[in-house]
């Protein structure tokens, strides 16, 4: 893997060099390339799981090959970062849990035939789906990886995903004032999970952990093994067992219906870009399912070496999803507005997994049958419940953003309101979030000052990563910022209160 | 008194209408020549903008320009190819004369087309002196009548070497953005070789000189183009490279679904 690194600083240097496309003899084709070589540190102010310095090298290449046919690669490959372990590896498509603290990944690969009123693209693609900023409700069709899901932009962290995708370009409609038309049609042949941070990273979420230990009350457990072992026993006080934790890959099944299907029909009417979208596929969000196991050692022979101990583990779990939406952007008064809706059926929304253990939550386990099969086989499946909750749901957001005196704030509104009767999750019924940003170019844009920000109205989680960018010449750019969260340990965002830290960010982009 | 008064006011007043009379029939003459010997439909260019910091250094943007012109709207599709930091940044406009453009955005970065407001207009164009809407109004400024500002003949000044008429233009509409405008327009082929563009301010905010002028067909065009912002001390030099007019640039070129694949 370290010679692929010198292998691909060859290929920096060399297109570097290049400069200019590459023509390929004996044909009218041609080839460009280009890329980014990226370092990020962060030193943490508050503590929370390290995150080791990375070295990001990403890579794209672009070749004509002819007037309709077209190809595209893009390569990434980075060492260090948030991994603890683990071993170098190139990313697979199918597992939400990987440990590859060096890794290659090819993030696009796809042929694109053009034709004068449609495209068709065949491979490992993402897609832009929305218009407000952060992530847009109807951008569901590619999975995201969230080994650092705040500071690293956010189409950076998408996966590219298999995919057929056509488009179909009608004329514009003049007596009705519609024009831009565009009919896309996408087709995911298999299912790609999101890619989740490992236990020990800092960006695995703390709800997501269950208690490191549950005690049982020591009559119940009396109570319990003397309905099984028909004789009474007396425990010296409450049953503790220690609760291991891991997490487990799960390849999502491989049918050819476990796929996906996407529809997009947009176009401009009286200066307003408008998209209706569909999208019926594996649920592309954080999806994972809490499975816990008991498991005992010793018999009623000997009652007063009965042992039990649990193990949980973070299975990667597969649903799916349908999102039906619609966007809207137009300006007006010299701001520039966007708005968009999706309703959801059957989407993920994670819960608290310390709420499925709790001393309520055991209450309600069938501990008769659970112990029974304990005594039997020695370990037995406990039922916890869902932790990531499958529930039909809006969400909508409207933003604007205007140009005043040089600034350029933006404001944005969006909520997320649920639909059927839920637990308690890591969002509120409703959730209001506000994400607002300031941006100031100074110096003839080489130095860019930025802050931007979430508050959830509810909860009242929230981040702030103010940042200031230099950039030097036209390849290197210098960024560095400070990420402060807050709020509620029961919110998405606040359950990483501890993760402020100092951001350090170089790219030299060629 | 009062009638010395008077005659002077008639005097100075009919001394500046003729003023009016000459700079509007100058710029009419420049109007016909845009419109018959000079007129083009389509045009595509590349443009370098070298840009000097006041605080010393400089940057080069390179971008490739494709316009066209039909039924009175002008529609502009611009690319950016040089720095790599922002290469397939993509710029889209269509503009009518007396309404807003729509304008639109795409951002490699964000892979989407954003439509952005017309404020936008005053943000520096990659970096440079100019302004989206500077770009703008030295495109359209040749088609202005007196509805869109008045003109008034100044004199004439020689710039580099060339003996030229100063205009003052002084906008109507608000869209202009300036207070009032000097042009110099060489006096044998009518081609501006300096505007000075002024908002409050008895500074100019913006000075454009154009050198290096080239006939391509019958149509002269300035190579060369420097911008100045004296306030603060920068200045940008604007190069053309391979311009070509009239080459049947189609409509499908100005769309969101050619500003997403970034000119490639």
């Amino acid at each position: 893997m370290r010679g692929l690194w010198c292998a691909g600083l060859a290929v920096v240097y060399g297109a570097t060099a290049l400069g200019s496309p590459l023509e390929v003899p004996g044909t009218a084709g041609r080839i460009e390339a280009g890329g980014y070589l990226d370092g990020l540190a962060v030193a943490p102010t508050e503590g929370g799981p390290r995150e080791r310095p990375q070295a990001l090298l990403a890579l794209s290449f672009a070749a004509a090959l002819s007037d309709r046919l077209r190809g595209h690669l893009a390569l990434q490959s980075a060492i260090g970062g948030p991994f603890e372990g683990g071993h170098p590896g190139v990313y697979d498509l199918v597992h939400a849990f990987q440990n590859r603290p060096i890794h290659l990944e090819a993030s696009e690969a796809y042929a694109e035939l053009r034709f004068d009123q449609a495209d068709v693209l065949a491979g490992v693609q993402k897609v832009a789906w929305g218009k407000l900023d952060g992530i847009p409700p109807t951008d569901v069709v590619n999975p995201r990886d969230y080994h650092d899901p705040l500071v690293r932009d956010l189409e950076e962290a998408k996966i590219g995903v298999p995919m057929l995708q056509t488009t179909w370009y009608p004329p514009d409609l003049p007596r009705l004032g519609v024009s831009g038309l565009r009919a896309t049609l996408v087709y995911l042949p298999i299912a790609v999970p999101s890619r989740l941070p490992l236990i020990e990273e800092r960006w695995f979420p703390p709800s997501a952990t269950p208690l490191s230990q549950v005690v049982l009350p020591r009559k119940r457990a009396e109570r319990l093994i003397q309905e099984e072992c028909k004789f009474a026993v007396t425990l010296p006080g409450d049953v503790v067992v220690p609760v291991s934790f891991g997490t487990l890959n799960h390849r999502p099944p491989k049918g050819f219906d476990d796929g996906g299907v996407g529809l997009r029909l947009g176009g401009s009417w009286r200066e307003m870009d408008w998209d209706l979208y569909h999208y019926t596929g594996p649920e592309t969000g954080p999806d994972a399912d809490l499975l816990a196991t008991l498991r005992l050692k010793g018999s009623c022979a000997h009652p007063q070496r009965l042992a039990l101990r649990g193990d949980a583990v973070l299975e990667q779990a597969h649903d799916v999803v349908h999102m039906t939406g619609a966007d809207w952007a137009t300006t007006m008064r010299g701001a520039a507005i966007r708005a968009e809706a999706a309703v959801f059926q059957d989407h993920a929304y994670p819960g608290l997994a310390s709420d499925l253990i709790s001393p309520e939550a055991v209450r309600r386990l069938p501990l008769r049958q659970i112990t029974r099969t304990l005594f039997e086989r020695r370990r037995a499946a406990v039922p916890l419940g869902d932790l990531f909750v499958t529930l039909d749901s809006v969400e909508w957001g409207v933003g604007a953003d205007y140009l005043v005196h040089g600034f350029i704030p933006l404001l944005q509104m969006q909520q997320t309101v649920l639909l059927d009767p839920a637990p308690r999750l890591l969002i509120s019924d409703p959730e209001t979030r506000f994400i607002a940003s300031v941006r100031r170019l100074l110096f003839q844009e080489r130095l860019e000052l930025e802050v931007r920000g979430l508050y959830a109205l509810e909860r009242g989680g929230w981040f702030v990563l103010p940042r200031a960018s230099y950039r030097l010449g036209g390849n290197l750019r210098f960024r560095l910022g400070y990420l402060a969260l807050g709020g509620s340990r029961n919110t998405l965002v606040g359950q990483f209160g501890n993760n402020d830290e100092v951001v350090m960010q170089a790219r030299y982009s060629f | 008194m009062r009638t010395m008064l008077a005659v002077a006011l008639l005097v100075a007043m009919s001394a500046a209408a003729e003023g009016a009379n000459e700079a509007r029939d100058i710029l009419d003459q420049r109007k016909h020549l845009e419109e018959t010997t000079r007129r083009w439909e389509d045009l595509s260019q590349k443009m370098t903008f070298r840009i000097v910091y006041r605080a010393g250094g400089t940057r080069e943007d390179q971008i490739e320009v494709y316009e066209r012109r039909s039924d009175g709207e002008r529609k502009t599709i611009a690319f950016v190819v040089a720095p790599a930091e922002v290469k397939g940044t993509g710029f889209l406009a269509f503009a009518r004369a007396g309404r807003a453009p729509e304008q639109w955005l795409y951002l490699p970065d964000l892979k989407r087309v954003r439509q952005i407001a017309s404020t936008m207009r005053k943000e520096s164009f990659v970096g440079s002196d100019l302004t989206y809407r500077d770009m703008s109004l030295l495109a359209e400024m040749p088609s202005w009548s007196d509805a869109d500002a008045t003109a008034s003949l100044r004199g004439e000044e020689t710039v580099d070497g060339t003996a030229s008429h100063l205009i003052e233009l002084t906008p109507k509409r608000e869209d202009i953005g300036y207070d009032r405008i000097l042009l110099w327009l060489g006096k044998e082929d009518l081609i501006p070789r300096k505007l000075e563009f002024y908002e409050q301010q008895a500074e100019p905010r913006k000075r454009i000189t154009q050198h290096d002028v080239r006939l391509v067909g019958a149509i002269p065009v300035a190579y060369r183009t420097d911008v100045e912002t004296p306030q603060t001390g920068s200045h940008t030099a604007v190069e053309i490279t391979d311009l070509k007019f009239n080459q049947g640039l189609k409509d499908d070129l100005f769309t969101q679904r050619q500003l997403e694949r970034g000119g490639r």
